[in-house]
């Protein structure tokens, strides 16, 4: 790469011109004063003859003058030293006289000082120049030829400019045209850059004195020059040299045109001009400069050197200075001769003007030679700043900041390769380091900058594509999930790296491993072990030192449950590098894996020993980790959980403090918040985590324990489903425990015990599994049990399920992991299973005996229709018979009447006959249920009152337990699972745990309404509930039936009719109930189309009405208030009997609304439904009515007891 | 060609986890299903075509295995509840139901003479049974842990136990002896065969991975890999060249024996493949998954 280019050092010596203008300009001031003399004696002669002669000033002047011109200074500086003392000066005029002879010798020194190379003697000469100058100044300040000496000695000192500046103008005032004075205002525009003005000033001086000499030209030439106009430099340039063949300033400006044209012609004239001027004058350093610059590029850097290292010493100005230097850098540069270059380009920086860039640029090279890339962005920052848009400069600093650790720099690379690749789309070096940088932050993008310039190397530079960028596209390809395509383009480049590596062997091979290396990693995914297995075991053959080789091998058998053939591997790795922190934390993985906490904390606290890993975020973590694990383990320390809650807390924060994003630390977090019973602010955290990344499966499972705590277990279930679904193909234990659990509580007991047999399918071992499986079997089949109404063939199955409960119980008792849960318990369980079973037959019988009933309830209703028929057919055949009467015989309407009325006592009677039988038979079942389930349930209080203080303990073990607090990691893989077996254990604690403060709930429940009727609750309708319910309900019976009966008693008395239009009354009002009621729902569900919007949402307020129902289930709801209050009103008479009634309506319409508020948390479709239901319901009511309310059904119950009421009601105003 | 013959969806209500497929004397095709809805199905292979014969009901919480005798006219079926029962494919009458005491049955096998069940126990122990008795004929104690898979040499010389450890243990069955031990897998063996001419065995573990082994030496003939997720099961063709894997990642594989490379993938489950079986002339595959579909392929020998 030869960043140098003719054209931009040509610009830069032009620039250098300007200064020496000062030089070029200098003589005319002599000329201007200009004596004519025949012969000179010798000066010392000359000078004892004037002293003896006290000759005046004027003599000694013009003697002077002549020496001087003689070319003899000496004598010159000699005779005006003494004048100056000596000289007559006692004549008119004098004054003029001193004046020209101070101002001749001040002139006289400020040209040797110009001339002068030593600094010292130059600073004396300027001194006695000033001296003089000040002598002269008290004579006549405003001389014009003393102005014009000041000016120029102003212009020399070269700080000066605007005091020059303004004595030239004073000048130019008195008289305009003034040739040196407008020389000078020439002189003084051109370094401002004013070349138009400097132009005009020439122009002036040459129209007042055509004759002038070849420097206005030469400065005419350069200021066309600066202004682009070539042609007319050439032509000022060319008459300048025909006024002054020796002008070496006219032939370096002619030279540079010509060389410039780049015409191989003019650069020869160029070069002849240039050793012309050389030969003319070998130590004009602009000469050597620009000859060095040629020989340069003819490649002859000896002459280089010598040339501008001539130059260099030939000059005084630093800008002149540093072209030279840069020059001699350049040539060591390009001989590789880096530290000289290094060097003379230091040099060349520090004497260059801030225009001239170019030597930063070769800084900036050789910092990158040295590899300090931090000084060579700043150089090259300088240039670019000095030419933004410079393309190369772009370039290099683009490469240079994509190295860079700083994501700004980074930044600032992509947009300067950007603007490369947009300037020289076919530039293929800048789109490969675009793709460099993009690959980390924009894949696709990378992927499309590696395609053109892979398209750009083969059409433009038709070469094939370096197997570098094949493996680099590559492992973008697979990175996107592209896994053909990556595997495509590996071989490709292996195939590539073959080939080439004829030329470069160990480079290539280099190469070729890292692409095998890539090759094995894509086997892995596309679970071809055996493929990739071979590849790693390959490269560490030829590379024994592949660290990486020996990590994937030891995750590979990790993977495949081969714990300690990986840790040989992970092993092998730190053979290599002992602080390899990678291994050391798959180690410590690994012991975190088999719950090893203590050396597996070892392994982390290691890594975070050194010091270069010090900071480690990974290790961090895994400790937090370890640390909220220990909180996972019950104990009854509260100091010690508090202060493992703080440590993991503290981890924690370090990480965050290092990195704010880093979402494990924030999850981490979560957890801790969680054990400390922050439910709500957890689940934020987890919101927050779960919305910044959806690809790790803890947070779900986190955010859907956060919905557990707070028992909005439709939104729970829905996640751990939805991470199933899109973490794990296989089935997941643990998992589908959470899941099970998260069923169990919300009371979905079906769906809880098909999870667990999907569990057990999965680990038919596990016998916690087994436990909970056979409780759910359990708690299922006593509510089918208790559900009088089941059918025969549910019943047989739920005792066989029983008993398989039963046994398992038993079998776990003896045979159960002692260390997960207690044996005992399951002992009891099992006791509880056979007393259950003991039921069970009764249950069985009865259920046949249903079975039977309504067999015969069938017939009944047949015959009862029939009767019914009949009397209507009766009754026509009285009305007849009646009329017929009264129509025949009036006279006898007492007989009549009498005979009237025996028919239809007999009839009534007949009905009343068969309505008894069916209450005894009614009667006889039902205290057989109360006496067996009230055994039941008592047996039940006593065990759970026993098993109260056990409970206690594990509750509080469970709320631990609860938050399985997920392990987080950067790598996902390595710690899925981490913990499983600690957290199943704990898991499925909590769910047994669980149960019991279910069954705590129940024995509240038992307390409040103890007395509360509630014979017709249904198992069918109870699913959900009936397991919270079972036992109030069976110890509530005893008086349900009692009661039950004297209203049957009663309606019988009250005959059919009757009791139908009671019951129709009541079916109305209960319908304007009703009503009110659906309004309500209405309004719920205009509530919940509007929470559809978000599904998130909805479950959150769901959440928050469910929990509402609850707190109104304890509180008596407002609306069942309305509903006493309306049954006050008409059951005023009543109050004392119906007191007790009231307060069962309330609670059994607070089980309703759990019912309700049960289905609300159930599938939106359910919801949707509801109206539909309802229209069952009162569907199920009629037929209910008919059928003499035995056929209890769903959720027709509640209302159907009020109608009863109502109608006892009635009745009881009748009477 | 590798195609799909026959996909019947919602074969059952649930999960499927099972299947097993023989044609008896009369060459009627029976393919045997069970799943978690506590039905075992039997279906006839005709025309191309899934025709329900018999529902067996009876099992609950979840057939885990079914198997038929050789001669194709008894069925076997192991569920959840601890129980195995038999059925009697020419009349679809359930013959007995043998109970095995809590949890000590998992996969069922028939002995090649089809006198004998083999079923695994929770304590690592072999429970051969006997078909007429219905009792507990012998026990083969592997001391290891749960034992998931078993199979009969067809020979009738082996049995081949897997355990959840992936312990695989070979007993001569003649001598009551545990001949071979084998650790070459450290996750759940959820699968094992025997080749047709009872040289190789074949097991699927949820390490992702199905080796081969060389039965007489017990030497580790290949490991195969090629599976994303758990290989669930694997079942060797009659023609002694070719066995089908089914996985987790919801594929079935086919591959030849020799070189032990994978032929074909099916992608045609929408999730876990449970189980997969031959038909008696090797040249059809059925397969049954989570997705509550059962699929028969073609599959060219």
């Amino acid at each position: 790469m030869n960043p140098f280019s003719a054209r931009s050092i040509a610009a830069n010596n032009r620039k250098h011109r300007s200064k020496r203008k000062v030089d070029n300009v200098w003589p005319i001031e002599y000329r201007v004063i200009e004596l004519q003399f025949d012969q000179l004696p010798e000066g010392e002669e000359v000078l004892s003859i004037l002293k003896q002669e006290n000759a005046q000033l004027k003599i000694w002047n013009v003697l002077a003058i002549q020496y001087f011109k003689e070319g003899r200074t000496r004598d010159f500086v000699e005779l005006l030293e003494t004048a100056k003392t000596e000289g007559n000066i006692n004549y008119t005029k004098s004054d003029r006289d001193r004046m020209i002879c101070l101002d001749t010798l001040a002139a006289y020194y400020v040209q040797e000082a110009k001339k002068e190379k030593n600094k010292e003697t130059k600073k004396e000469m300027f001194t006695k120049a000033t001296q003089l100058f000040t002598m002269a100044d008290k004579i006549i300040m405003y001389d014009q030829n003393h102005l014009l000496g000041r000016a120029y000695f102003c212009l020399l000192e070269g700080d000066k400019i605007d005091q020059a500046d303004a004595q030239f103008n004073f000048v130019l005032a008195q008289s305009g045209n003034n040739i040196p004075a407008l020389l000078g205002k020439a002189c003084i525009s051109f370094n401002k850059k004013d070349y138009k003005g400097a132009l005009a000033y020439y122009k002036k001086a040459l129209r007042t004195n055509p004759n002038c000499p070849a420097a206005v030209r030469l400065g005419m030439g350069h200021c066309f020059a600066k202004l682009g106009k070539d042609e007319k430099a050439k032509l000022a340039f060319e008459r300048a040299l025909q006024l002054d063949p020796y002008c070496t300033g006219a032939m370096v400006g002619l030279a540079i045109i010509e060389l410039s044209s780049k015409k191989p012609d003019a650069i020869k004239t160029g070069v002849q001009l240039l050793s012309k001027a050389y030969s003319i004058d070998n130590s004009n350093p602009m000469v050597l400069n620009h000859l060095s610059n040629h020989f340069f590029f003819k490649k002859d850097y000896t002459k280089v050197q010598h040339l501008a290292l001539h130059a260099f010493h030939g000059t005084e100005v630093e800008a002149m200075q540093a072209e030279s230097c840069y020059q001699m850098a350049r040539a060591f540069h390009v001989q590789n001769d880096y530290d000289q270059a290094f060097q003379y380009y230091y040099q060349a920086t520090q004497f260059a003007s801030p225009g001239f860039i170019l030597p930063y640029f070769g800084l900036g090279q050789m910092y990158i030679a040295r590899g300090d890339t931090n000084n060579a962005a700043v150089c090259f920052e300088k240039v670019l700043k000095a030419m933004p848009g410079n393309y190369e400069t772009m370039k290099i600093l683009g490469s240079l900041y994509s190295n860079s650790e700083d994501m700004e720099k980074k930044e600032t690379a992509k947009s300067h390769l950007k603007k490369v690749t947009e300037q020289y789309p076919d530039d293929v070096e800048a789109w490969i380091e675009l793709a460099g940088i993009l690959e980390q932050t924009d894949v696709q993008a990378a992927l499309s900058a590696y395609g053109t310039a892979s398209r750009l190397l083969k059409e433009k530079v038709g070469a094939d594509v370096p197997p570098e960028i094949l493996n680099n596209v590559g492992a973008l390809h697979s990175r996107l999930g592209n896994l053909n395509e990556a595997k495509k383009f590996y071989e490709a480049s292996l195939n590539r790296a073959q080939t080439e590596g004829e030329h470069d062997e160990s480079y290539y091979n280099a190469i070729s491993v890292t692409t095998n290396y890539n090759l094995a990693r894509l086997y892995e995914a596309t679970s071809e072990f055996d493929l990739a297995d071979k590849l790693y075991k390959n490269i560490l053959r030829e590379h024994p030192n592949y660290v990486d080789c020996y990590l994937r091998l030891g995750c590979m058998a990790r993977d495949r449950g081969q714990i300690y053939e990986a840790s040989d591997w992970y092993k092998e790795a730190l053979q290599i590098n002992q602080d390899h922190p990678d291994a050391w934390s798959l180690i410590g993985n690994l012991h975190l894996a088999k719950q090893e906490w203590g050396p597996g904390q070892k392994k982390f606290e290691r890594i975070l020993k050194q010091p270069s890993t010090a900071n480690d975020s990974y290790s961090l973590l895994a400790l937090g980790n370890v640390w909220l694990q220990t909180l996972h383990q019950p104990t009854k320390d509260k100091s010690k959980e508090k202060r493992h809650q703080d440590r993991a807390l503290a981890l924690y924060k370090q990480v965050l403090r290092q990195d704010s994003r880093n979402l494990y630390a924030a999850n981490g977090i979560g957890c801790i918040l969680a054990h400390k019973g922050f439910q709500r602010e957890a689940r934020d955290i987890f919101s927050q985590v779960r919305e910044a990344t959806a690809d790790v499966a803890d947070v779900w499972l986190n955010l859907a324990h956060s919905y557990v705590e707070q028992k909005q277990y439709v939104a729970a279930i829905q996640m751990y489903e939805n991470c199933l679904k899109k973490f794990f193909r296989h089935h997941n234990v643990e998992v589908l425990l959470y899941l099970a659990r998260a069923y169990y509580l919300s009371g979905k007991l079906k769906e809880c015990r098909h999870i667990l047999i999907k569990a057990r399918h999965i680990a038919p071992n596990d016998t916690i599994l087994l436990f909970n499986a056979s409780l759910v079997q359990q708690k299922l089949a006593t509510v089918i049990l208790k559900a009088e109404k089941s059918p025969l063939k549910v019943v047989l199955s739920a005792v066989g399920e029983l008993e398989n409960a039963q046994r398992n119980f038993q079998w776990l008792s003896h045979h159960g992991d002692r260390m997960k849960y207690d044996l005992a318990w399951a002992q009891s369980e099992a006791r509880q299973c056979q007393d259950l079973l003991s039921q069970a037959q009764y249950h069985v019988t009865r259920a046949r005996k249903i079975d039977e009933q309504e067999q015969e309830m069938r017939r009944k209703q047949e015959e009862e229709k029939e009767s019914i028929r009949k009397k209507k057919e009766e009754e026509e055949r009285l009305k007849k018979e009646e009329s017929e009467k009264q129509q025949k015989v009036m006279l006898e309407k007492r007989a009549n009447f009498r005979e009237a009325t025996k028919n239809l006592l007999v009839f009534s009677q007949g009905d009343m006959e068969m309505k008894e039988k069916k209450a005894k038979k009614k009667r006889g079942r039902e205290t057989g249920e109360i006496y067996s389930s009230g055994s039941g349930s008592e047996v039940e209080d006593q065990e759970r009152a026993k098993k109260e203080p056990k409970k206690r303990k594990k509750e509080a073990g469970e709320k631990k337990a609860r938050r399985p607090a997920q392990r987080k990691k950067k790598q996902v893989d390595p710690d899925a699972h981490l913990s499983a077996k600690q957290r199943r254990k704990i898991k499925s604690k909590a769910i047994i745990s669980s149960s019991d403060e279910d069954s705590d709930s129940d024995v509240d429940k038992l307390k409040i309404s103890e007395d509360i009727e509630r014979d017709e609750k249904s198992g069918n309708e109870s699913e959900k509930e009936a397991s919270a319910e079972e036992s109030a309900q069976s110890s509530a019976e005893e008086q349900n039936d009692s009661d039950d009966e004297k209203k049957r008693d009663e309606d019988d008395e009250s005959g059919d009719e009757k009791e139908k239009s009671n019951d129709e009354s009541g079916d109305e009002k209960e319908t304007v109930e009703k009503s009110d009621q659906e309004s309500g729902d209405e309004k719920e569900n205009a509530e919940k189309s509007d929470e559809e919007s978000g599904d998130e949402k909805e479950s959150v307020e769901k959440s928050d009405q469910e929990s509402e129902d609850e707190k109104v289930e304890k509180s008596d709801q407002d609306s069942d208030n309305e509903e006493t209050k309306e049954h006050e009103s008409d059951d005023e008479k009543d109050e004392t009997k119906e007191e007790n009634e009231e307060s069962e309506k309330d609670e059994s319409d607070g089980e309703r609304m759990e019912a309700e508020s049960g289905d609300e948390s159930g599938d939106e479709k359910e919801d949707k439904h509801e109206s539909g239901s309802e229209e069952e319901t009162s569907g199920n009511r009629k037929r209910e009515l008919s059928s003499d309310n035995e056929n209890n059904e769903e959720e027709g119950e509640t209302p159907k007891k009020k109608s009863k009421q109502l109608a006892s009601s009635s009745e009881s105003d009748e009477e | 060609m590798f195609n799909v013959a026959c996909k019947e969806k919602d074969a059952h209500e649930e999960s499927i986890w099972c299947v097993s497929w023989t044609t008896n004397e009369e060459n009627v095709d029976s393919i045997l299903s069970g799943a978690v809805d506590d039905l075992v199905k039997c279906w006839k292979w005709n025309n191309e075509e899934l025709e329900l014969r018999y529902n067996f009901e009876g099992h609950q919480l979840g057939i885990v295995s079914v198997d038929i005798n050789a001669s194709g006219t008894v069925a076997a079926s192991s569920s959840m509840d601890s129980h195995i029962r038999l059925w009697d494919l020419d009349n679809g009458k359930q013959i007995k139901s043998i109970d095995c005491g809590p949890v000590d049955t998992w996969t069922v096998s028939f002995s090649p003479d089809g006198k004998f069940i083999a079923t695994g126990t929770h304590s690592g122990k072999i429970n051969i049974i006997g078909v007429e008795s219905g009792k507990k004929e012998s026990v083969l104690d592997t001391r290891g842990k749960f034992i998931m898979s078993i199979a009969y040499s067809p020979d009738g010389k082996y049995i081949a136990s897997g355990a959840i450890d992936g312990i695989i243990n070979i007993f001569d069955i003649a001598t009551g002896k545990l001949v071979h031990t084998l650790e070459g897998h450290a996750m759940p063996i959820r699968s094992l065969t025997f080749s047709p001419d009872s040289q190789l065995l074949i097991t699927a573990s949820d390490d992702n991975h199905i080796k081969m082994y060389d039965v007489q030496h017990a030497n580790l003939a290949g490991t195969l890999s090629g599976h994303g997720s758990w290989v669930l099961s694997v079942a060797f063709s009659p023609d002694n060249s070719h066995f089908a894997s089914s996985s987790s990642d919801k594929t079935v594989k086919i591959w030849d024996a020799g070189s032990r490379q994978c032929l074909h993938t099916f992608y045609e489950h929408s999730d876990q493949v449970w189980c997969v079986k031959y038909n008696q002339s090797g040249t059809k595959v059925v397969s049954v998954s989570d997705d509550k579909s059962i699929i028969v392929y073609n599959c060219p020998t």
